[in-house]
């Protein structure tokens, strides 16, 4: 049976936490695949963001080994009911119509880490635990870095396109 | 009317899943699905270009084969059950692109999948961009309509018109990757796309949760089961009907069987509001006109257009072409802009105009398929029967295979036909003013600018139905 996230313990919760970012680096990749033979500039922006996403993992592991030292949790991420920030390509004819640029890419990272954030907000909100809610709070300030990290690299390939077109 | 109801009646969400029946799953889980379709189809196609070859070049005349399995039968199926009811199945067991996407996989049956992928034989280039839309498509069907007098009378050239598609489909498929040729170029796929929006029949996702949490989408990317989508969409997350081919590589595909066949009520994805473009508003308002002309041309009491058209006289022809370029691609396009102005002044709210126009041509889709519908029995009421006299004869060399060579002409239920035509367009109508309405409801976000808004077009669509029901019992 599956079980919410505000039902774990926070040992549990941070290692799926840490599950939910190897889960997307691997979705990242899948996307690199499909975009390599169509637009290898996406394809790359993908890998970059898996790898970003691997570094997050790592982070987080470090914070559970400091934590929790080599306990393994018997949890899987099928086991959780709510989907923790699964980025998903949504335009599916994309590739009809030939649209997808380096910013989709980066607009399907930022969109995945709102609405972590936000989820992760609202389950401080609800978590009577204070060592939940405080692990709570930790991964939404956490996801809330990660999204200013892409809305800043948004910004950034905005920009880049904007000088490629010539203008101001 | 109920809002999220069609026709007030059906909720625009109900769906039945048909795969839920563990043998339709297991069946179109198959590789012979839809490869044993396409194999019977090569046959046929053969038969048909046989026939067309043979009686075009020794016995020309219309009893062949080749034109009657074509232009009565698949044409009329296709118009009346295929597309409206079964959206894309045409394409699912189309036997033309047959070679090129065999080539392209060099596998006949099973599945090429190796270093986590579907290596595909040929360049694999990128269709340009600026041609990536139903533009080419829009003017390749009305290019096909300027010879329609000869289809139905030469059977060379329906030879030359199927040969030509099959090395073109050959020759992009080994330049460009995928289902290039269906996509962007094949004359049929681009109405068939636009009309199965209105299908009662849909491939969708079952439950989008799980394909978000799956890190492998062999749906898209193809895995050692089948292929990759070969029209290019992403299964997980396409939402109308207009360029799913319906070839089901994405249920044997998915780990989770997670894709589905659906039944659904008619007419949704005309509502879906992403995606819409003037490409396809103009195949809206193309497909509409070329069926008025049709009727005029070859239902019509007009025997000089009709001579026109099969080129009697070079300038007959000339006129023909003219005058059936101009209507669909400036006066109907025109009239229909002065609607949409009217529609967006009525409303009187800051939309764009062009998405005004975009966005209610979709609502001519239902009433330009009735039309189609009702133009196909004019076609096969009338001259079924001589579908009977080909099937024993298909070369017009003297055969009697059943016994049915010599069956004389029958016209069935032809003094009820305009009536059935009719009825067909005022079913049409109802669908259309229902999607007008409702894309009103989309395009000018107040209530009662919608209810302005649609008024005019509801106008445009009135204005249709007559001129077509006249041209029926006119």
């Amino acid at each position: 049976m599956r079980r919410s996230l505000a039902e774990l313990s926070p040992q549990e919760i941070l290692w799926v936490a840490l599950r939910i970012e190897e889960r997307n680096a691997r979705i990242y990749e899948n996307y690199a695949e499909m975009f390599e033979w169509y637009e290898p500039d996406v394809a790359r922006t993908f890998r970059e963001m898996a790898r970003e996403e691997r570094e997050h993992g790592r982070r987080l592991g470090v914070m559970y080994a400091e934590r929790y030292g080599d306990a393994v949790c018997d949890l899987t991420e099928e086991e959780i009911r709510e989907i923790v920030e699964a980025p998903v390509f949504e335009d599916g004819e994309a590739f009809i119509y030939d649209r997808a640029r380096r910013r989709h890419a980066f607009e399907v990272g930022r969109e995945a880490e709102r609405r972590a954030r936000a989820f992760y907000a609202e389950m401080a909100e609800r978590a009577t635990d204070a060592a939940v809610r405080a692990l709570f709070r930790e991964l939404a300030e956490i996801e809330s870095e990660h999204e200013a990290l892409l809305a800043q690299k948004l910004a950034e390939d905005s920009a880049r396109d904007r000088e490629e077109r010539g203008e101001p | 009317m109920r809002e999220g109801y069609v026709l007030g009646l059906i909720p625009e969400t109900w769906r039945f899943e048909l795969t839920r029946f563990p043998w339709v799953r297991r069946l179109l889980k198959s590789r012979w699905m839809p490869l044993a379709l396409i194999l019977f189809n090569v046959f046929l196609f053969t038969l048909i270009l046989m026939a067309g070859f043979f009686g075009g070049l020794v016995v020309p005349g219309n009893y062949n084969f080749g034109i009657m399995i074509v232009w009565i039968l698949w044409w009329v199926l296709l118009m009346t059950v295929l597309v409206p009811v079964l959206s894309r199945f045409w394409c699912t067991m189309c036997p033309l692109p047959f070679l090129g996407e065999w080539l392209q996989r060099l596998r006949l049956f099973d599945v090429r999948y190796e270093k986590g992928r579907n290596p595909s034989f040929g360049l694999n280039k990128r269709w340009p961009k600026s041609l990536s839309n139903m533009w080419l498509m829009n003017i390749l069907f009305l290019v096909t309509t300027f010879a329609s007098g000869f289809f139905t009378v030469r059977p060379a050239a329906t030879f030359v018109l199927l040969t030509a598609i099959i090395a073109l489909a050959v020759a992009l498929s080994l330049i460009y990757r995928a289902r290039t040729f269906c996509l962007y170029v094949c004359p049929v796929s681009g109405f068939q796309g636009l009309y199965s929006n209105f299908a009662l029949t849909e491939v969708r996702v079952k439950d989008p949760e799980i394909c978000a949490r799956h890190k492998q989408k062999g749906c898209v990317v193809g895995n050692e089961r089948g292929y990759g989508c070969p029209w290019l969409l992403l299964p997980y997350a396409f939402r109308r009907n207009t360029y799913c081919g319906m070839c089901f590589e994405c249920l044997k595909t998915c780990e989770y069987d997670n894709m589905a066949v659906n039944l659904r009520p008619p007419g949704v994805d005309l509502l879906v509001d992403e995606k819409r473009g003037l490409d396809e508003a103009y195949k809206a308002l193309i497909m509409l006109g070329i069926a008025i002309v049709f009727f005029a041309t070859f239902q019509g009491p007009w025997g000089t257009l009709k001579d026109w058209a099969n080129a009697a006289t070079l300038s007959g022809y000339v006129t023909f072409i003219g005058l059936h370029a101009s209507w669909n691609l400036i006066v109907l396009p025109a009239i229909f802009l002065l609607f949409v102005w009217l529609a967006r002044r009525a409303a009187g709210q800051p939309v764009p105009l062009k998405k005004v126009y975009v966005n209610f041509s979709y609502a001519t889709v239902p009433l330009g398929l009735a039309a189609w519908i009702a133009f196909s029995l004019g076609i096969i009421l009338p001259n079924g029967s001589y579908l009977l006299h080909v099937l024993s004869d298909p070369f017009a060399w003297g055969w009697d295979l059943f016994g049915t060579a010599h069956f004389p002409w029958t016209p069935i239920f032809t003094g009820i036909m305009p009536y059935l035509m009719i009825l067909t367009l005022l079913v049409g109508l109802l669908f259309s003013l229902d999607i007008a309405f409702k894309i009103a409801r989309q395009t000018f976000p107040e209530p009662e600018a919608a209810v302005r808004g649609a008024l005019p077009v509801v106008g445009f669509l009135g204005a249709m139905t007559v001129g077509l029901m006249w041209l029926f019992v006119g």
